[in-house]
Formats: structure tokens, sequence, C-alpha cells
């Protein structure tokens, strides 16, 4: 080989080294440019001398795991100085230490721009937090938004304490509401979460282990919600003893049960209903009226208020009195028409019209139920009314007859449609006014049964249904 | 069609009293020994490497003289004037033309016979020819066998193997091959493909019909064997030889011939490897569920919602767990290495009375995609036939059978495995998996995001296309005198193929059709096409003693092309094991096909003209008539009524350094100035565009037809006129040569679709009403660097550049919209600018945003504020919307210049070439990326995507994720535009001829050839080169096609 092609070989090499050169070009395209964005929350917080005593305690819990994985997470870490004073029961026990950290931990990435102008956040505990744009409950905000790949960190100079929510507060403060309250649990079984240990060879039937499979449950939650459900903010009103014992006087007579016991559940019950309210009222925005889920309007008497403690599912006011009058709280039924529970027969949905209809004098429209030329004798049209309050009801109903060229009769009756309690109504042709039509009364506090009945003949015309509506009106005293 | 080297040898047996012999490509000559008595030249030829004086060396004057070198190297040869020209040849070193220039004394240097010299024989229409007596642009390529690069096609052959010839690798499909264009583009909606003639009958490469497999094309060209071409020849100006066929230039390939009488054998066997690309970097498991997490929130999922998903649960003793926590390389489930292997044989041989070669290969090549191949079985017989004295005969029959078993490509997440393996979750599994983690031998079916499993894209689809042709002629050429011929050439085509596909159910997202839901889908495709081919002419060829030379053609050329595709698609078989299509539903069952016919008339006359070798004339014209051209065409020439294409052109060359007083600079071989004029033809103008044809329609279920089309019975040719000045030199003994051309071609009656008012019911018509130019330069260098006895060493370099121009187009302007890319095309610009938004970075924070107070318009005609996170464009109009009325061109994709650097090096019994190819300053879309950076979907992303904005004021280029992308961030924009430029190792490879002895083992030769062993590219995608459509719009689009590969083969060969 001569010079001139050791020249050549040493340039085709170079050539090639060249070409070769550049093949990380993939690399460099997805080079993370910000280093920071290559480490997780647990990492930025190790790296943070002032944040060790959060770092142990992330490790004790093992949400120091959780912070490194690869999901997105918001953190606000207190200072060392923060968690110096933090109660030792909380540091020497696991399960509420865990409780603890996971506090200050939510999914998701938030920046301090993110509340418009507050969040509430679902922290990894189950419990909820408030984020503002300086401040995160009680805390602020002292080194804010440092990101990192999985998240963002917040430090802030308090350590956050989960609060109780409204049924463990007013649990934990002695009172004769809270009695009443506790007294309202009662147990269920449900089959789907028992354990089910065998089949009954006689029966067939599944057997359950004992103990298993009973859901805990409370008449006040089933009217207002679950008060412990951290998902859900209410306004609660704690009264004071002699007011709740009023409360409960005052609605005493209406709801009367089948035993004593159940009448003074019943009492319990009715009384503390309307006073739980959804969502946060706080004292700033608190009106001059709350509105229960009932539709029942109570008075709030701002001097009445003796104090208020924010939870972590919203507020509770303990007042001396939430003087509800019983005309606000027992309110007329109506029930329209056109929304039955049933029907004497099922075979005549053909007879049967659900109507939109103009009233001809007010112009305005309304809903009705028009039963025609069926050929049964009494058939009636059945409205189910859960809850009534004992008591003595007026009854009126709008039956516009509008379509017909005679008039006919049809029968009001109580839980059965054969009781003659009430007489045959006349149903006048076009009348479009409320016709009073009676009164009876409810002796116990129950679900009511009201039948419209048609006349006893099977003549067209004449055994006629028209309804569009009809309403009792409680007599109060 | 004879080659060069027998016209080379005719001289040499002028010497004999008597003797019979061939001269150009067909005619036939009997030529008589006449002694001149008068001046005599003499001279020495010596080994231009070595300096040894050579013997045996045949010099002669044609039609006039002729000797041999003697011991010393020495000869003497009378002349008739001393400005004639010497012949030089023999059969091992190359050929060369000497002019005398006024002396009597030269020395000549010759090389060896495989070196690139100017006076390398083209093979023209009117026969082999040297270069350098020809006046148009040519370039001829002597394959030498092609034996180093067995892998290759003709189309993917020639790139980087001549100037002005840009050939773009289509994708890396086996067999796929490549698009060729010379010059540039002559046309924006007919082809643009160089006609391609094989033993002097019209190949149709043009592939018919539309796959049922996206995005793939069947290749006609992949039926040649490489090593069975001995010259392709490639005329890039407008001689009209071929008229209204000629207008994107020719290409000429001769296939080899039986050379000597003796037999011969040779046999080549290869193996080899190809690579899988590098995966694209596409985000791994923890940074996708970041990106998810980023991604859902926006789509309106609640935290709770977002934690309930199965994938963002961690807890190992949850049942969906192991449904989603493995870790899945999904880019090696679908590509891996595969294997190539190439068998070859060849006999040739013959008697007096007929020589044959003959010729079987088989070819195997497995894709990059997983069960993906190309296997090919060729044969070829090639026979030349002395029937009697005057009369001879060539036949040349070639089969050519293949099977390709393929899978969809093109931005089809649903249904290409290969983009569906970068969108699919890294953390989902390829098998069904138990509660427990066991895995069962099922596949996995369509995911939570209700993508494709890409094994089973692979493993239960199927994609087959068979497809052969038969492409044979025979020619009779009769001997009327000693100087003319008359010749007739009739060849037949025979082309099939047949296609199948299978996509199941199990694993596969499900495709919405217009009335039903496509669960699995079946389809079956057949297409025929074959044609009739004959060229009938009478044939001049003399040369005078007073210099002069001639050659005359005038005949005619006729062919007539039948083509027919049915196609038809089902749905919704039973179940996964019913894959024919009948078992899909029959309500579904849609077939659609159409057929073609068209005959062209071909009358044309050539004459060329020489004097004293170096005074070059040449005059061309044709008259075409066509089936397709319309009855009505206005100021057309016309016989009887009939519309004919009259297309003439001019050539000529004037040879300076054969003139007298280039006599004293001997340092220059040749400097030769050529000009050209021409009109050509382009009749891709559709069979029936000038006449009514109606199509069939479905209209709630009755079947019926339709009108297809408005007839334009003006429909004519394009007419493409191309000027061509060139420059062909060679100096220091041939160690240095340049070709420089400059070329202007200007497209009129330019086919274009032209709107037409809505009340016609159809939305375009076809009509003549466009124009376009191309004007460029193209420049071949060529050195021998290095030149001993032992150690030679050439380099070559090609470098082109052309500027498109669309002069006339309706409307002005045009905008296509082509896989996510819209493509402008205005008068005044090139045809295919990049049209879209410009980007400048993005709204780093939430203030910028607002206080750049810009809106977007959503399709609803919503305006919605850009926010902190989105992309910044260009309000170009001021109106503070960004709407289409903001878009300008942010990319071309023509390049700035193209071309190729060769080396060759031998040393004793090794050679190692390499061929590199480049291309600059083009333009392109990547579609694949502007897919995995969308950041709208649950689809996988590109790494890149780390880097998205995330909070207020961080400092990065890459927007927000937002699901659904109100803010339009991801619309074609100049952020998916790339520099598409490349350099590329093509191809390297070393032989070596193991020393045997002469005896029955001619010869053994070893090779080791790598391809696309290095590339050097910025494009952010497996590779830069590709093409999804021959169409200029379709130029510089990704629309993600299996990229181009290196690969890697050992192969022997063993001459018997």
């Amino acid at each position: 080989m001569n010079f001139k092609s050791r020249i050549f070989l040493v340039c085709f090499s170079v050539a090639a080294f060249g070409f070769s050169g550049c093949n990380d070009k993939f690399e460099e395209y997805t080079k993370v440019t910000d280093a920071t964005l290559n480490s997780n929350l647990y990492q930025k917080i190790q790296a943070n001398q002032n944040l060790s005593r959060f770092a142990e305690f992330l490790k004790q819990t093992g949400y120091d795991q959780e912070i490194a994985s690869s999901k997105k997470y918001t953190v606000w870490a207190p200072t060392n100085q923060a968690l110096e004073h933090l109660d030792p029961a909380i540091v020497n026990d696991e399960a509420k230490l865990k409780e603890f950290v996971g506090y200050h931990i939510v999914h998701q990435s938030y920046f301090t721009n993110s509340p418009k102008p507050e969040l509430r956040l679902k922290t990894l505990n189950g419990k909820y937090l408030k984020f503002s744009n300086a401040t995160v409950e009680d805390a602020a905000i002292l080194e804010a938004n440092q990101y990192v790949g999985n998240g963002v960190l917040h430090i802030v100079d308090k350590a956050l304490i989960p609060k109780l929510n409204v049924w463990d507060y007013v649990m934990s403060i002695s009172g004769k509401q809270r009695d009443y309250m506790q007294g309202l649990k009662y147990t269920v079984f449900d089959p789907t979460k028992a354990e089910q240990i065998g089949v009954d060879p006689d029966t067939g039937k599944p057997k359950y282990r004992e103990g298993t499979g009973e859901i805990e449950k409370n008449f006040l939650f089933d009217k207002t919600g679950n008060l412990a459900n951290e998902d859900q903010e209410y306004t609660f009103i704690l009264l004071t003893d002699a007011a709740i014992e009023a409360e409960r006087e005052k609605i005493r007579p209406f709801t009367k049960g089948a035993t004593p016991e159940e009448e003074e559940k019943l009492a319990s019950v009715y009384a503390i209903k309307d006073l739980a309210f959804k969502g946060l009222y706080t004292p700033e925005n608190l009106p001059a009226y709350l509105t229960s889920e009932d539709g029942v309007k109570i008075p709030i008497d701002r001097n009445a208020i003796i104090s208020h403690h924010f939870t972590s599912n919203g507020i509770v006011y303990v007042m001396s009195a939430a003087d509800v009058s019983l005309a606000e709280k027992i309110l007329p039924v109506r029930v329209e028409g056109e929304h039955p529970a049933g029907f004497s027969r099922t075979d005549k949905s053909g007879n049967i019209a659900y109507r939109l209809r103009r009233n001809p004098e007010t112009q305005e429209l309304f809903n009705d139920i028009y039963v025609f030329n069926h050929k049964v004798n009494q058939f009636h049209v059945r409205y189910q009314l859960p809850n009534m309050y004992s008591g003595t009801y007026k009854v009126y109903w709008v039956a516009p007859n509008d379509v017909q060229s005679i008039a006919f009769k049809q029968r009001f009756a109580v839980n059965d449609p054969k009781s003659t309690q009430f007489s045959e109504t006349d149903v006048p042709l076009k009348n479009f006014e409320e016709v009073y039509v009676g009164e009876f009364t409810v002796d116990k506090l129950s679900d009511l049964n009201i039948y419209i009945v048609g006349a006893d003949n099977g003549v067209d015309g004449q055994n006629s249904i028209s309804l569009d509506y009809f309403k009792l009106v409680p007599q109060l005293p | 069609m004879l080659l060069g080297l027998v016209v080379i040898t005719v001289p040499a047996m002028a010497q004999e009293t008597t003797t019979e012999g061939r001269s150009g490509a067909d005619a036939v000559a009997v030529r008589k020994n006449i002694s001149y008595k008068g001046i005599k030249a003499t001279g020495t030829v010596r080994d231009a490497a070595t300096g040894v004086p050579l013997a045996g060396i045949n010099i002669s004057v044609p039609g006039y003289s002729a000797a041999f070198t003697d011991e010393q190297g020495n000869f003497s040869i009378e002349v008739p004037s001393y400005k004639a020209t010497l012949h030089v040849s023999s059969p091992d070193f190359q050929t060369r033309q000497v002019a005398l220039k006024g002396e009597n004394v030269v020395v000549v240097g010759l090389h060896e016979k495989s070196f690139n010299t100017v006076y390398e024989a083209a093979v023209l229409p009117s026969g082999a020819r040297a270069k350098s007596q020809v006046p148009y642009a040519v370039t001829s390529i002597n394959t030498a066998g092609s034996w180093q690069n067995p892998m290759a096609f003709p189309d993917s052959y020639l790139q980087g193997k001549a100037a002005g010839v840009d050939v773009i690798r289509k994708s890396g499909t086996p067999g796929q091959g490549a698009e060729i264009l010379l010059n540039g583009y002559n046309s924006l909606y007919g082809s643009n493909k160089p006609l391609i003639i094989v033993d002097g009958m019209i190949y149709e490469h043009e592939s018919f019909g539309s796959s049922l497999i996206k995005e793939h094309s069947n290749n006609p060209l992949s039926n040649i064997d490489i090593k069975d071409i001995d010259n392709i020849t490639i005329i890039k100006d407008g001689a009209s030889l071929y008229g209204t066929k000629g207008a994107n230039g020719v290409i000429l390939i001769s296939t080899s011939r039986a050379k000597e009488l003796a037999t011969k054998i040779d046999f080549a066997a290869y193996g080899g490897v190809n690579f899988a690309p590098k995966n694209l970097p596409v985000l791994n498991n923890g940074d996708f569920r970041l990106y998810l997490s980023d991604l859902l929130r926006t789509s309106g999922m609640t935290d709770a919602q977002l934690q309930a998903q199965p994938y963002m649960n961690d807890d190992p003793s949850n049942p969906e767990y192991a449904r989603y926590h493995a870790n899945t390389d999904w880019q090696r489930e679908v590509m891996s290495n595969s294997y190539n292997q190439n068998y070859y044989l060849k006999v040739t041989g013959g008697d007096n009375i007929a020589k044959y070669a003959l010729s079987v290969g088989f070819l195997e090549n497995q894709g990059l995609t997983k069960e993906t191949s190309l296997q090919r079985y060729s044969t070829r017989f090639n026979a030349d036939l002395n029937l009697s004295p005057k009369l001879t005969g060539n036949t040349s029959l070639s089969f050519t059978s293949n099977q390709q078993s393929l899978r969809n490509q093109g931005l089809d997440f649903g249904t290409n495995p290969l983009l569906a393996a970068l969108v699919k979750a890294p953390f989902l599994r390829v098998q069904q998996v138990t509660d427990e983690g066991v895995e069962s031998p099922n596949l996995a079916d369509t995911d939570i995001f209700n993508r494709s499993n890409p094994t089973a894209l692979i493993n239960s689809t199927q994609g087959q296309d068979q497809n052969y042709r038969f492409f044979g002629s025979a020619k009779f050429n009769y001997a009327l005198s000693t100087y003319s011929t008359i010749s007739s050439l009739i060849g037949l085509t025979f082309d099939k193929v047949r296609e199948d596909i299978f996509i199941p159910r199990l694993g596969v997202a499900p495709e919405e059709l217009d009335n039903a839901i496509a669960y699995s889908r079946l389809g079956n495709r057949v297409q025929r096409y074959n044609s009739l081919f004959n060229d009938t002419y009478y044939a001049y060829n003399r040369n005078w003693s007073g210099g002069h030379s001639f050659t005359g053609r005038a005949g005619f050329r006729f062919s007539n092309i039948k083509s027919e595709e049915d196609r038809s698609y089902g749905y919704n078989s039973p179940s996964d094991d019913f894959v024919t299509l009948g078992t899909g539903v029959n309500s579904l069952r849609y077939i659609t096909g159409d057929m073609g016919e068209a005959r062209w008339l071909n009358s044309y006359v050539s004459a060329d003209y020489g004097w004293l070798s170096k005074y070059l004339l040449s005059v061309n014209m044709s008259v075409d008539a066509s089936s397709r051209f319309g009855p009505a065409i206005p100021d057309a020439f016309s016989v009887n009524g009939m519309k004919l294409a009259v297309l003439p052109s001019v050539a000529a060359a004037w040879l300076i350094s054969s003139e007298d007083f280039m006599a004293g600079i001997s340092a220059v071989n040749l400097l030769k100035l050529r000009a050209s004029y021409g009109l050509t033809g382009n009749d891709d103008i559709g069979n029936y565009t000038a006449k009514q044809y109606y199509i069939t329609q479905n209209l709630f279920g009755a079947q019926g037809t339709r009108r297809g089309n408005i007839a334009n019975p003006e429909i004519m040719w394009e007419t493409t006129r191309k000027l061509n000045f060139g420059l062909d030199a060679s100096v220091l003994n041939e160690r240095l040569s340049l070709s420089l051309d400059v070329f202007n071609s200007r497209t009129t009656d330019m086919l274009v679709y032209e709107p037409v008012p809505a009340q016609t019911g159809l939305d375009y018509m076809l009509t003549n009403n466009g124009g376009m130019k191309n004007s460029g330069i193209n420049a071949g260098l060529f050195s021998r660097v290095v030149n001993t006895g032992d150690l030679k060493l050439d380099l070559g370099l090609n470098l082109s550049t052309y500027r498109n121009e669309l002069t006339q187009i309706p409307g002005n302007r045009l905008l296509t919209n082509f896989a996510g890319a819209t493509i402008l095309s205005e008068a005044g610009q090139p045809a295919n600018l990049l049209y879209g938004y410009k980007t400048d970075g993005i709204f780093t924070t939430e203030a910028e945003a607002a206080q750049a107070n810009l809106k977007t318009k959503a399709p609803n005609g919503d305006l919605i504020p850009f926010r902190g996170g989105d992309v910044k464009f260009l309000d170009l109009n001021n109106d503070h919307i960004i709407d289409e009325n903001d878009r300008t061109v942010i990319g071309n994709p023509n390049p700035d210049f193209y071309g190729s650097f060769s080396s060759n090096l031998s040393w004793k019994r090794f050679s190692v070439n390499a061929l590199v190819t480049f291309r600059s300053g083009n333009d392109v879309y990547n579609g694949v990326r502007a897919n995995l950076e969308a950041m709208n979907s649950t689809q996988n992303q590109l790494g890149s995507v780390n880097n998205r904005w995330q909070f207020d004021g961080q400092n990065t280029d890459m927007p927000r994720a937002t699901y659904g992308d109100p803010a339009g961030n991801a619309r074609f924009s100049d952020r998916w535009i790339e520099d598409g430029s490349y350099i590329r190792l093509r191809t390297l490879s070393v032989a070596y001829e193991l020393p045997v002895k002469p005896g029955f083992i001619k010869g053994t030769s070893v090779y080791a050839s790598a391809n696309n062993l290095l590339t050097r590219s910025s494009y952010i995608g497996y590779d830069p080169e590709f093409s999804a459509a021959s169409r200029p719009v379709a130029q510089g689009i990704d629309v993600g096609l299996e990229p181009l590969y290196k690969s890697f083969m050992v192969g022997v060969r063993l001459g018997l």
C-alpha cells in the first residue's frame, strides 16, 4: 500500500467516524430540558434540610414510596420548625401518624394559581383540605410551586391537623341533641357484604357468618345524608339542651307513632332533620334562613349562635334557638294528578290520558290525568304519600272535567279505596277552581295511600276520573 | 438488440477479405474489404496505469480501415485525412476515440475495461453509440453484473448513479422500490415517471389500482433482476423519440445476452441480515402515566375518577394489577431483524446460428415488520438467431412471480402495526392475563383506550400480494442492403396481481363504516394488465469515407393496453377462523372495480448526421395518435379528423477537442458542447377523459349508474418543451472528467382538475389549463485519483439541482390536503409548498396568553382564547383570531440540491465500492411526530413530551397536554416541518476475487456488502427518506411507512 492509499484510508475512516458521531439525535431531542423534572417529590423533600422531619414521617408511614411513584401529587410539607411541637400522641401512634401525613398530600398537581379563589381537595387520608393562593387550611405557604416530575411541593409553616367531620364533632360534644342523634342508629343486613358459610339444607337459602354483613345506619342520615361523609359539606345546627327539647315538644303532636319508643325516635328525627343543610355557610355569609333538604326554612338568629366550629366537611353552629314555626315545618302537600302510583286495574292504559291542557280562564298550562270510557265500576287511581305527619288535613282538589258533555262524580279515599269516609263529590263541567272535598285525620306519622275512585257504574262519561291535583292542608294549632 | 461491444468489434473484422457482422444495434451490414492507398497515421498504445505498451489493440477508422498494435504497442493505419478520428478498442481495455486533429502521430493511454470512460457506449433506440458521439444529455450505466448489490431493483439501483436522476426510495418494504424523477417535475396530476424501455419494448411500471393493503403499491420494476441487466441508458432531455410518452425522459434497459459462443455458467448465492431500526423513544410506563394524569384532568375527569382508572392502581392485590403493570416494548413486538437470501444462475452460449442467455433466480427478503416478506422467482431467456444471411431474430422473454406478505402502513393507528406499537400503552400486555398474573397464550383484546394489540396485527392479520408478469418480445431484422434494414418487434405483457387481506376482530380496534361497525375486515383484489406492442421501422446506417456518417430511422410504434381491477371488501365474518371474503356479512359486502383500454400509434422519423465525428446533428420527429386524445382539440394537426400530436426535436453537438487548433493541448481528451431543444408529450391524461362515462352508485340499497365525469372533447396531451445545454470535458488521459448540463423545461397544456359549477353535480372536470416550468443544473465529476498497476482509486461526484415553478393553474391557487398536511400549488411558486401556521414557541404564562389576546376558532364556530401552555401561532392578518387566513408557506419539499459521492478502490484482487447519497434543503412534514407530540389523546407519545408545559412560567417550547386539543396546538404548523436533508452511506461493498487456476472453474469471487450503513440526518423519525405517492403534492410527507433499514450480506459467485 502506498502513501496515497494510506491517505485515502485515513480520510475514509474519518468520514465514517463523522457519520457515526450523530447516532443519539433522539436522546438529544427527548432530553428533559428542566432537570428538576427528572426528580420526584420524595427526592425533592429529602433534598431540603428544612423538611427532614417530614421526610422522616413520610418514610415511617410508607408514603415515601407513593410520592415517588409515577402519579401526580401535591404535597404541603411543614417545615421542621412547624413539626417541632407536634402532639406526641400523633407521632407515637402509627395509624394517627399515617393519617396526619396523608393529610398533607393530594392527588394531581395544584399550583398556587389553581385555586380561584379556593379549592377543596381530598387528601390521601380521605379528608379534605382547603387550598387558596397563599394558604392551605390555616397554614401559610412559605415556598410555593416547587415542581418536580411527578407533581408539586409547597412548603408550609404549620402542620396540618385533620379536623373531625360534622358527625364526629357532634359526637365529641356532650348534650341532649348528641344523645338523640346517637339513639337513631340501627343496623341492616346486606348479604353482598356478608360472608357466606354454607347453604341451609332445608330451605336452600344461604347461611352467613354471624356478625358479618351488618351495615350501620342512622334514621337521621336517611333524611339528611351521612353527616360523616367527607365528600359532602354540611352546615349543621347543634342546639342547646333546652332548645332541642323545645323543638321536639313542638313537633311531637305530629309525629305520633305506634309505640312510645317510636314516638320518641320520630320526634328526634323530625326535630333534627331540618337542622342539617347541604353546603358550607360560614358566619360571614350566613343568610337569614337556611333551607333543609325537605324544603323547610329555618330562621337563623345570629344572636342565638353561641359558637361555631369548622369541621373537615363543613361547619357546626352551636345555637340556643332555631325556632321554626310549625307552619314552616309542616307544609301542605300537593299531589299532581298526572303522577299516580297505580290503578285498580292494569289493563286500562288506553283509557288513561295524561294531558297537557290550557286553563281557558287564566291561559296557564297545566298537566292532569283523565280516565274515561273504562267501563269499570269504582275504577281508582292511587297516589302514595310518604311520611305524612299525624294530624288533621283538609282536602281540596281541582278536577277540570273540560272535554265531556256531562258531569260525573268521583270519591276521595284514604288508605282503602272502598272507604266511604268521604262521600262522592260532584265533578261539574269545566271547573278549573279548587273544590273543597272534606277532611280526615292521620293518627300516626306514616305513609299514606290516597285513592281517587270513579263512580260505581260502567257507563261511559259517568264514571270518568279527572284530576289536576289534590292538596292536603294540615290543620295546625 | 446488441451491445456496444459488438459495435466495437466490427471494425476488427473489416480487415478480413469478406466478413459479415452487425453494425449498430440492429442493422445487419455486409461489408467488403476495400483497400485504400493514401496517407498514414502512426502511434503507440500504452496501459494508462503502468505505461506498458499494449499489443493487439484494434485501431480503426469506421468504414475505411483498421489495424492492430504490435508488440511495442505501435501501429500504423491508413486514414482518409488527418481530420479523421481513430477508434481504439480491445476485449480487455476501454474503448477510446482519438481525433488526429491534423497530426499524424498519436499516443494513446488505455484504462481497463471497466473504466468509467466518456467513450462509453450508450444504448439508444437507434443502436449503441459512443456517448461522445451523442448530442443528447445521456448517461450510460454499465451495471457490470451488479454482483455486489444483488438485492437492488432497477429503480433503487439508479440512486446516486447519475446526475439529474432523482431517486427517492418509497419505503423499506421489500420490493417497494423508488420514485425516479429525471430533472424534476413536469406534471401536477399526470405521471412524472420516466418512460422505461426494456429491450426495445415499453415496460409499464405505473402501479395500477389501489391496494387493499394500506399505503402499499405494487412495483412492476421489482420483476427485473438487477443481475440480468447489462446497460441502463438514461436520456434526460427532449429527444422526442417516444412522442407523448417521453415527457419525463427515457430510461433504456438492456438485459444481458450471450456475448460469446462458448458456454458460460455463472452461479451466485447470497445471504444476509436486515437490521431493525433503533426504537423511537416513546414514553416509558412512569412518564406515560404522568402524561395520562395531565391529559385526563383536562378531559373533565375528576381526581376520584382518575384514581379509579385501573392503570392508576398500584395495589398488587387488586385483580386488575397484573393487567396494567407490564412493561412491554411494543416496537420490538412488531419489528425485528430479519434475513435475506438470493440465488442466481445464468447460462450463456450458443453457436453460429443461435446464441442464448438463460437466467433463473430466487430472492427472499424479509421485512422489518415481523411476518412480512418478499419472495421472487424469476426467469429470463434471451436468444439471438441468425436465420439466414439477411434475416436475424432476437427474442427476449421473462417471467417473474412474486409473493409478498404485507401489513398495513400509513397513518392508521388501528391497523398499521408500526404505528399501533408506537401509541400503545407500555403497561399493557401482549397476552391475556388472569387476575393472579398468569399469562394465557391468547392475545389480549383491544385495551381500555380502544387501541389495537399490535401483536394481533402481526400474528392474526393476513396481507398477501401474489403477482406475476410475463414480458416478452420477438424481433426480426431483414437486411435490405449493406446499409439499410427493416425490423419489426412484437411484444406482449401479461401482468396479474392478486391480493387477499384479513384483519381479525380480536385485538383490533373496530372501524366505523357508513352504516355499520366493522369488527373484522376481509378483502380480495385481482388486477390484470396486458399489452400488445409493436415497433416496425426502416433503418439506414452509413459512414462515408469523406467523414460523413448518417443514421436514419423511420417507423411506427403501436401499443394496445388493457387493464382491469376488481376489488371486494367484506366485514364481520362469524369468527376469526373465517378469513375468506365470502364469510363476511352479506349486507356489508362491497364490490368495486374499474377497467381501461388505450391505444397509441406513434409514427417517428429520426436522423443523426455527423461529419468528422466532431459536428453532430440529430433531428427527430414523432406524430402520435392516441385513443386518449379528444376529438376536438383546437389548433391540433389532424388527419381525417383524427387529432395528432406533432412533436419535433433537434440536437447538435460540437467536439471542440477534435478540432485541429486543439492539437497542441494534449491534456484535453474531450471537450464537447451540446444543445438540444425538443417537444415531448405526456399522454397520462386518463383513458376516457374525452368521453362521457358512467359509474355505479348505490342509493338506499338500489344499484344504478350515474355520470362519472364531464367529458372534455378538447382534452390533449401535456406538452413539455425541453431546452438543454451541455458540456462534456475530459482531461489528463481521462483521469478527470466533467459533465455539466443546464436545462429548462416548460410544460403547457398541463392537466388540471378545474372546478365546475355546483349545478353540474360534479366538482371538477379535467382540462389542459395548467402550466409548469423547471430549470436546473446537473453536474457529474469523475476522477481517477490513484492509477497504478495494483492500486486504483476512482472518486465520483454527482450534483443536481432544480427549481420548479407552477406557471398556470385555474384560480391561480389550489390547496390539497394529504395525510394531515396542506399543500399549496400557486402560480409563480413551486408546485408543492407546505402551507400551514407559523409558530413562535408557546405562551409560558397565563398572563402572557391573556396579554396576547388571541383566540382560535373551534369547528363549531366558537372562539376559544389561548391559555398558558398553548402554542403561540402567528396572527398574520392581525385580527386576533387564529384561523385559516393566518396560514402561510412553511416549507418546500423540493431539495436545494441532491446527488451522490462514489468511490471505487481496487487493490490487487480486492475491490471496495462505496456510494454515498445526499439530499439537502428539502423540508419534510413529520406526520408521525405530529401524532406522537399532539398530546390530545391517550395515545402514547414521544419522549419529548416530558418537557410539556405543566405549570405557569415553565420555560419550554412543548405545549401543554389537552384532551381533544381545543386550542388546536397540534394543527398543521411549522412545529412539524423538519429539514429532510440527509447524507447516507448507501452501499459499501468489498469483493475479493479468489485466485483459481484457469480450468473448469473460471473464476470465483466473494462479496460482503452493507446497505444504508450510516445515515446522518437531523430528522426526528426512523428515516428521512420516503415517498407516500409519486404525485408532487405527496412529496416530503411522512405518513408512517416502514423505514429504510441497514442490511448486511455476504455472497459468493462461481463462474464455470
